[in-house]
This record gives structure tokens, sequence and C-alpha cells, in this order.
């Protein structure tokens, strides 16, 4: 049987930012290389910390974006959860396991953030 | 001349309702398109609110993300105070009228609250002090000029024209006069009586003006001639 390749493009955050204060760039990657290395386009942004009016604010090159799932790449489960949540792909899965958890056990200090960086899985 | 523009009113489209992302997280998230090719007020803004809602996002928003992201030179975050009102009457005192005019055209969007009041308020300004001058050969005479006309509160704006002189300008008004209020008095008679030129002024100022103006004009026309 035939080996199924894994698309070697990724659509993943890329983590920029200070200590104590991340920022992401979604960009387009090679899946085998580190996380912010090896990026063939900044697609977007997303800045995980509320402003002074309480919102997060992404911005997405939905033109790109389209472009690159349509060569193939993969979005990774945080930039999933992102186009999922605005509304470009079908709602993550995991979105909606996080949704149920926060609300069974809600948490109080709202540093409890559902989205991060992929640090797991850097397989094959 | 600035654009002048209906005020505009918040869209409540929601896109998608999702009970299941209920508290998914505690505040909104703002997904902004930056696209290229789209303006400002065509770039696709939406919102995911706390309890699940996709909706299109509200001016006071779109405001805020165009100007992150896409700012034009000399706007800033917040506006400037002497946009506000209790502030505009310094500038105004200090002939500011164009500079506040200049600020709040880069500041804000031409259908904004804030444009339309601020306008309004130095249009007012103006008319009260009779100091059209100030506005003369600046893009903002236009404006002003149309909206005197709106409000049918030509009397002083004519006098001053006429006291320079400027008998076509005047002219020039009083048939946007009749375009834009083809009902009233004066414009069904110039219709009718198919007037040009000077005529057309005298049938304005005896019909829409106060009493006793024409008589007034005639007689400082005379006075201005023999001098």
């Amino acid at each position: 049987m035939a080996r199924v390749r894994k698309p070697s493009v990724v659509l993943r955050l890329a983590l920029y930012g200070c200590p104590n204060r991340p920022f992401f760039h979604i960009v387009a990657g090679k899946r085998r290389a580190a996380r912010n290395r090896y990026i063939y386009e900044q697609l977007g942004v997303y800045d995980p910390m509320p402003n002074e009016h309480n919102e997060k604010v992404a911005t997405l090159n939905i033109e790109r974006i389209k472009y690159w799932l349509a060569h193939g790449a993969e979005p990774k489960k945080s930039v999933a959860v992102l186009l999922g949540l605005a509304g470009i792909l079908p709602v993550h899965p995991y979105s909606v396991e996080v949704a149920r958890r926060n609300r069974e056990n809600p948490v109080t200090d709202s540093g409890q953030d559902s989205i991060t960086e992929d640090t797991e899985e850097q397989e094959e | 001349m600035p654009a002048v523009m209906e005020e505009r009113q918040d869209s409540n489209i929601v896109l998608e309702k999702r009970p299941d992302l209920e508290g998914y997280s505690e505040c909104n998230i703002v997904f902004t398109d930056i696209s290229q090719g789209n303006t400002n007020r065509d770039r696709r803004i939406v919102v995911r609110e706390p309890d699940g809602t996709l909706r299109e996002g509200h001016w006071d928003e779109r405001d805020r993300m165009n100007f992150l992201f896409f700012q034009r030179e000399g706007q800033t975050y917040k506006m400037s105070s002497v946009l506000e009102d209790e502030h505009l009457e310094n500038a105004f005192n200090r002939n500011g009228h164009v500079d506040v005019l200049d600020l709040v055209c880069v500041q804000c969007e031409p259908d904004s609250t804030d444009y339309i009041r601020v306008h309004q308020r130095t249009y007012e300004d103006l008319n009260r002090k009779r100091s059209f001058d100030l506005l003369r050969s600046t893009r903002h005479f236009g404006g002003m000029v149309y909206y005197f006309t709106k409000e049918k509160i030509l009397t002083w704006l004519l006098v001053d024209i006429l006291k320079r002189d400027l008998i076509s300008d005047a002219c020039d008004v009083v048939q946007l006069f009749h375009i834009l209020h083809p009902s009233s008095k004066s414009a069904v008679i110039s219709k009718q009586e198919r007037l040009e030129g000077v005529d057309l002024v005298k049938v304005y100022v005896e019909t829409e003006g106060p009493r006793g103006l024409l008589q007034f004009l005639e007689e400082d026309n005379k006075t201005l001639k023999s001098a």
C-alpha cells in the first residue's frame, strides 16, 4: 500500500512578541522546520491578549489563505480553530470541546486561553 | 469638496449562531480581512461574540480596525479633544474653522456621527458670526453653501455674496436652492417666468428672504455705486 504523504506546507501560528506578551503571526511555513523558520508567507496576525475594548484582534489575508489551502496546505489546530471562528472553515471540534469545558467549570481569571502555539507534534 | 453623506446605521447582520461555542472566549474576537484590493468601506470585518454568534462588525469596531491596520496620515487612535463639543468653541474663537474641518476630514469617515456633527457646528458658528470669508477659496466652501441651502438659512450668505458684487455666484446659489427645494415658491415662479441672472436673486429675496431685505439691498447697491 502506497504511503500517504502529509502536505509539506502548513498554516501555523509563529510566536513573536516578548516575555509575558505573546503575539502571533499566521504564516504558511514548511512542516518539518521549526515554528518560526522557513516561512513562505505571512497571512495575518493574531493578538491573544484582549485590548481595552475587551476584544481579541485577528487579521486574515483570506485571498492568500484560500490559495494555500487550495494548494494542499494543512492548517494546524490553532489556525484551524481561528479559521473556524472566523467562519471561513467549518467550526473546529476542538473549539466546541473547549467551550463545553469552559461552561462546565468556568475560570475566573482570564488567562485561560484555548489557542496556544503548536508545540506538539513534530512528527515524521 | 469633502463628501456629504447620510448618517450611517449599524447593521445587525448575524452570519451564524452557534450555541455550542458559548463560553469559548470571554471577549469578542474581531477578524479583519486584509486581502488586497479592498477599501476601508467594503472590507470584511466580522466579530465572534462570547455567546457564539458571528456577526458583521459595528461601525466603531470597523473604524478601530481600519485605523489599526490601514491608517491614514494624520489620523490618531483617539479623536482629538478639540473636536468635542465643549472645546469646539475655543477653536472657533481663534478663527480655526478651516483647521477643524481639515482635521475632522482626516479623522472620521464622512458618514460618521462626529463628522456630521462637527461640520454642522462649524457652519452654524460661521453663520452666527457672518464670517463666511474664512472658508472662501478653501475646499469647504461648497459644503457650507450646500448646508445653508438645505437648511434654508441662506439670507446672510447671500448678503455677504452680494456685498462683494459676486452676482453670478449669488445666481448659482439660488439655482442650487431651486434644485434642492423644487416645490418652494421662488422655484415655481422662476420656472414659470424662465428667469435668469439677477432676476433669480430678486425673486428669491422677495419670496423667501425676510421682509425689507430687497429694499435694503437695492439701497445698499445705490450707495455702493455712487461711492
